[in-house]
């Protein structure tokens, strides 16, 4: 399995122009992160309140009307 | 005679390293008890893929064991996403639901995979490799070994052990470089934790919630994100105890026992004893101290605008290697003062970032899938 990966040959090199190319992905991958967990917080605040007691209370309220 | 020492003639020098190296690893397990459920089968693995003309692997038209659990097991990505059925199944979100905005620190906290990811590229690696090496800073092994394998790369075995090792270590790399980037004053800050009760609808809408935002904007982290997440949907959902059970015990143990050995596949001598690992340990421990910094730093950004004061080394926690990375900075918070618990507060930024990690590598397979 392996005998495939045997002729993979890695050199080391700085490769500034390949770095400063990967800053966007890193820029793009933080900004993805806290854009999906900003909808995740929100999702949660809004699952919280819908099952809140007073959230209840109020739909039944609504519904007795 | 001669045919009993036949073998010997196939041996190299460095597969004779190789058990040096698996000898580190098992002692490591044993003695300092470092991820011992990894290390071990790990360890033992890197002896029995590295005798010469090992049986356990494959040898020509010779089908070896390890070879083919590999294919069953990692190539296909199944025993990674078993056990996150086991970890999903583990982990109580009650301290994060009750206060979301702790996943904020869990999303800070993946800063060292970026941080890592481009480092690497400096370094010559060649993207999606750099990526996999990156993904070490998830301290996840499961997300680790996932996007390794999706992008095939040569390096997987050096990541998986960096992976592992450092996630052991945690409790040692963390608490200088929290202290290099906090002052006493801000470690000293109390948190105080109101508990709040978490309604069983919620708990059980949580899961689905996170399986379909991330896998709307992560598609190929779906498979990660869903089976963690079913995990947990089996542990809250009330019905399935029995399953959520087996599922955190027999399961994960059954894959645990399984995963490491058949990591050892591709601990081969010629994969392994390059220099390069050498660079990727360096780079895995850049992303595990990023991480950190990431997340306190964050905090500390937060505390400019919040009149409550959060204590930044909670930040740190959002690094993902549960639950060690959350008493770590209780721990720290109990030194500053002995009458700061911050412990609930951790460990809520602890289980964002277990998701926070597994949502950043859906967000590099999408990018570089």
């Amino acid at each position: 399995m392996w005998m495939n990966f045997i002729d993979y040959q890695y050199r080391f090199k700085v490769d500034v122009g390949a770095f400063a190319g990967s800053l966007k992905w890193m820029a793009l991958g933080m900004v993805g992160i806290f854009f999906v967990t900003a909808l995740i917080i929100g999702s949660v605040y809004l699952l919280n309140r819908l099952s809140s007691e007073q959230f209840k209370q109020k739909l039944r309220r609504f519904f007795k009307r | 005679m001669q045919a009993i020492f036949e073998n010997f003639a196939n041996l190299t020098w460095q597969q004779v390293v190789m058990w040096g190296v698996g000898g580190v690893l098992i002692y490591l397990a044993i003695k300092k008890k470092m991820e011992p459920t990894l290390l071990l089968p790990m360890g033992f693995g890197a002896i029995l893929v590295n005798l010469p003309l090992s049986g356990a692997v494959t040898q020509g038209a010779e089908v070896g064991i390890i070879s083919e659990l590999f294919g069953m097991g990692i190539a296909n990505e199944m025993f990674p996403l078993l056990l996150f059925i086991g970890i999903g199944a583990m982990i109580d979100f009650g301290p994060l639901l009750s206060n979301p905005k702790l996943m904020l620190f869990g999303a800070a906290a993946q800063f060292g995979i970026f941080f890592t990811f481009s480092m690497a590229t400096l370094f010559g690696f060649e993207l999606k490799d750099a990526a996999s090496i990156g993904i070490i800073g998830a301290a996840d092994g499961p997300t680790s070994i996932f996007i390794a394998n999706y992008f095939d790369s040569y390096f997987m075995p050096a990541i998986v052990v960096a992976a592992y090792s450092y996630m052991a270590l945690v409790p040692i790399i963390q608490p200088p470089f929290i202290r290099l980037v906090t002052t006493k004053k801000e470690r000293q800050i109390r948190m105080e934790y109101e508990e709040k009760e978490i309604s069983t609808a919620t708990r059980i809408l949580f899961p689905i919630l996170i399986t379909m935002i991330t896998g709307l904007f992560a598609p190929r982290a779906v498979a990660l994100i869903g089976f963690l997440m079913f995990g947990n949907l089996i542990r809250e959902c009330g019905v399935l105890d029995s399953l959520s059970e087996t599922a955190q015990k027999v399961l994960a143990n059954l894959v645990t026992l399984l995963l490491g050995i058949t990591i050892a596949a591709r601990m081969h001598a010629e994969e392994f004893l390059q220099w390069y690992t050498l660079l990727i340990l360096g780079l895995g421990l850049i992303a595990f101290i990023f991480d950190t910094i990431g997340g306190v730093m964050f905090a500390k950004l937060l505390n400019l605008f919040s009149k409550k004061k959060i204590n930044p080394m909670i930040g740190a926690a959002g690094i993902s290697a549960f639950p060690m990375s959350a008493r770590v900075v209780h721990k720290m918070g109990l030194e500053e003062d002995n009458q700061n618990f911050l412990l609930m507060h951790s460990i809520g930024v602890n289980v964002s970032g277990q998701i926070a990690s597994v949502i950043a590598g859906g967000l590099i397979l999408t990018f570089l899938g």
